[in-house]
């Protein structure tokens, strides 16, 4: 079975449309190096923060929640490099992963507090204590409203493998190896998810 | 897109992942940077990390190795405390197996939970929807989160998985900080449930507890725990129903009181196959049936190891308002509840109910339960 490289795809085609400027270092180049430079991880800092920012802020629709999680997400990327090996989806997908539990987390870390404060009698500020709800929709067509925060009240996993197909930008296969499955396993959990996504939309309607 | 199908989510979605956003904020990215910088230089300035392949096995091996060790001690520790009868020990719970799963220590720090780290008191397990951490002999299963209060591990409601309406009667506080005082034995907070729903979780004992000198000591499952009577219980909002299951020729024959609130619109007969909370919005949750008459009080279903049985009753608007304890039928006589049931059924027959449907709860789907291993309803 042949695997296909990331990181080696990147130093290829930087070598190629590069000329006579050396190549910038591919992603596994800079995750090696990175362990011990500082430099190394800014630069894959520099590299994939706009992706995953992007993907953070269509999921919640928030920049400014989505500037906090994917700091988070670099900070928790940077303290486990150590742990972190190599495999087909590369350090992006690696990052968009760790990216989408942190937001996970965030909205199950909220809504745990809001219970926490209804219990205790605190005035709540808003109307439901879902975390869903806490979902941002400032500015956003209804739509996209609906689909945020019906996605957001199914399983991570299931949000997950929504968000990684149609949010991140990558394709079937690239979506499977972030999520550690096998490419048929992958579609069985999309068709799953979107099952239990259009289950959502229909409650909310 | 008021009824939506699903290519027009496919397409809303799509729209949505090729929308503009807004770029991030340059000063919090150059922030961000300066702080990684910063996370960096403290990392290196701890002891290095081995950078090779053969380097890092000798590390992992030598934690390993050193968590062994601590385990043990903790164990010989813990035993000896145990058998000098101190009631009143404060050490911290030791995590006896783990995977996919983390621990918020009270400073708010984030590590991973591995077998043999101490867990303090105040600090938050969380497993992952494919992971579990089993503690002081109780499993804390996928997508929930576990509480160390006073040297006992309680589980937490589901945050990630609202309850819908009658979520707040079910709810744990998850902040040590915000749980009252309540005497040893007692757990502060929680339903009275809580017991019977952790009955299974205790099934799993710490082999660190096996060096002490006295076997005796060897499993203490929490199942001494007295009722909550010197606590005021928790205000509940849904009707509590009595009832039971039995075993018997590898069926579990549910019954339970009738609800006999005018807004009863029916019964459900939920069931989760890991042990946990049965919920009707858990994915995990089977809704094994749904009954509109009123007076059909009891079911029968299928035995399989581990599973766990609640019924509630729902008014017209699917709001939960009443509900029954959650049961956890072993094959084992009921006189000896920390009894590990380990038989398995072959049996194969489906849920039987002579009810009519009713609207749907939160599961569109009525599912028949798995006769060897739980529903592969979220993998």
């Amino acid at each position: 079975m042949v695997v296909v490289d990331p990181g080696a795809a990147d130093d290829a085609v930087a070598s190629r449309s590069s000329g006579g400027t050396p190549p910038p270092p591919g992603d596994r180049d800079l995750v090696a190096r990175a362990r011990t430079d500082a430099d190394a991880f800014a630069e894959l800092y520099r590299r994939h923060v706009h992706d995953v920012h992007a993907y953070i802020t269509r999921r919640c629709g928030s920049p400014t929640l989505a500037d906090d999680i994917t700091a988070a997400a670099f900070e928790r990327a940077l303290r486990n490099l150590d742990g972190f090996e190599w495999r087909d989806a590369g350090f992006r997908g690696w990052l968009f992963r760790i990216a989408g539990n942190e937001l996970v987390d965030h909205h199950r870390r909220i809504g745990a507090e809001r219970r926490r404060d209804v219990r205790l009698g605190a005035r709540r500020t808003e109307s439901a204590d879902d975390p869903a709800d806490l979902v941002t929709q400032a500015g956003d067509d209804a739509t996209a409203a609906r689909l945020r925060t019906a996605l957001a009240r199914i399983a991570p996993r299931y949000q997950e493998a929504v968000a990684l197909r149609h949010l991140s930008g990558l394709d079937p296969g690239e979506a499977a190896r972030v999520m550690n499955v096998s490419k048929p396993t992958y579609a069985v959990l999309l068709h799953r998810a979107m099952k239990a996504l259009e289950r959502e939309l229909e409650a909310g309607s | 897109m008021s009824r939506p199908n699903r290519d027009e989510i496919r397409r809303a979605l799509d729209a949505l992942g090729t929308s503009d956003v807004a770029a991030p904020d340059l000063t919090a990215l150059d922030a961000t940077e300066a702080r990684l910088r910063s996370v960096h230089a403290h990392m290196a300035a701890s002891p290095s990390a081995p950078t090779t392949t053969g380097a890092r096995f000798a590390a992992r091996r030598a934690i390993v190795g050193s968590a062994l060790a601590s385990a043990l001690a903790l164990g010989a520790l813990l035993a000896f405390a145990m058998t000098r009868n101190d009631t009143t020990t404060t050490l911290a719970l030791e995590v006896t197996a783990a995977e996919h799963a983390y621990i918020i220590l009270p400073d708010g720090s984030r590590i991973p939970a591995t077998a043999g780290v101490a867990v303090p008191n105040g600090a938050r397990l969380v497993v992952d929807e494919d992971g579990s951490v089993t503690i002081d002999g109780v499993v804390i299963g996928p997508g929930e989160t576990g509480t160390v209060i006073d040297g006992k591990v309680s589980i937490d409601d589901d945050a990630s998985d609202p309850d819908g309406p009658n979520r707040t009667s079910d709810e744990t506080p998850t902040n040590p900080s915000a749980v009252p005082t309540a005497p040893s034995g007692s757990d502060p907070g929680r339903d009275p449930d809580d017991t019977q729903d952790s009955t299974p979780r205790t099934t799993a004992s710490s082999p660190t507890t096996t060096t002490a000198g006295n076997p005796t000591t060897t499993t203490a499952p929490p199942t001494t725990t007295t009722p909550p009577t010197t606590v005021a219980p928790a205000p509940t909002e849904i009707t509590r129903l009595g009832g039971g299951t039995r075993v018997v020729d590898g069926q579990v024959r549910v019954r339970w009181d009738p609800y006999l609130g005018d807004d009863f619109a029916g019964y459900a007969v939920l069931a989760r196959y890991d042990g946990g909370r049965p919920r009707p919005a858990n994915p995990q949750t089977v809704i094994l049936a749904r009954i509109r008459g009123r007076d059909v009080a009891q079911f029968r279903t299928p035995f399989v190891a581990g599973m766990t049985i609640r019924v509630i009753a729902v008014d017209s608007d699917r709001t939960v308002v009443a509900s029954t304890r959650v049961f956890a039928p072993t094959l084992e006589p009921r006189t000896d509840p920390t009894t590990t049931t380990t038989a398995t059924t072959t049996t194969t027959p489906a849920a039987t109910t002579t009810s009519a449907t009713m609207p749907v709860l939160a599961q569109s789907t009525v599912a028949a339960p798995p006769t060897s291993r739980p529903p592969n309803r979220n993998p």
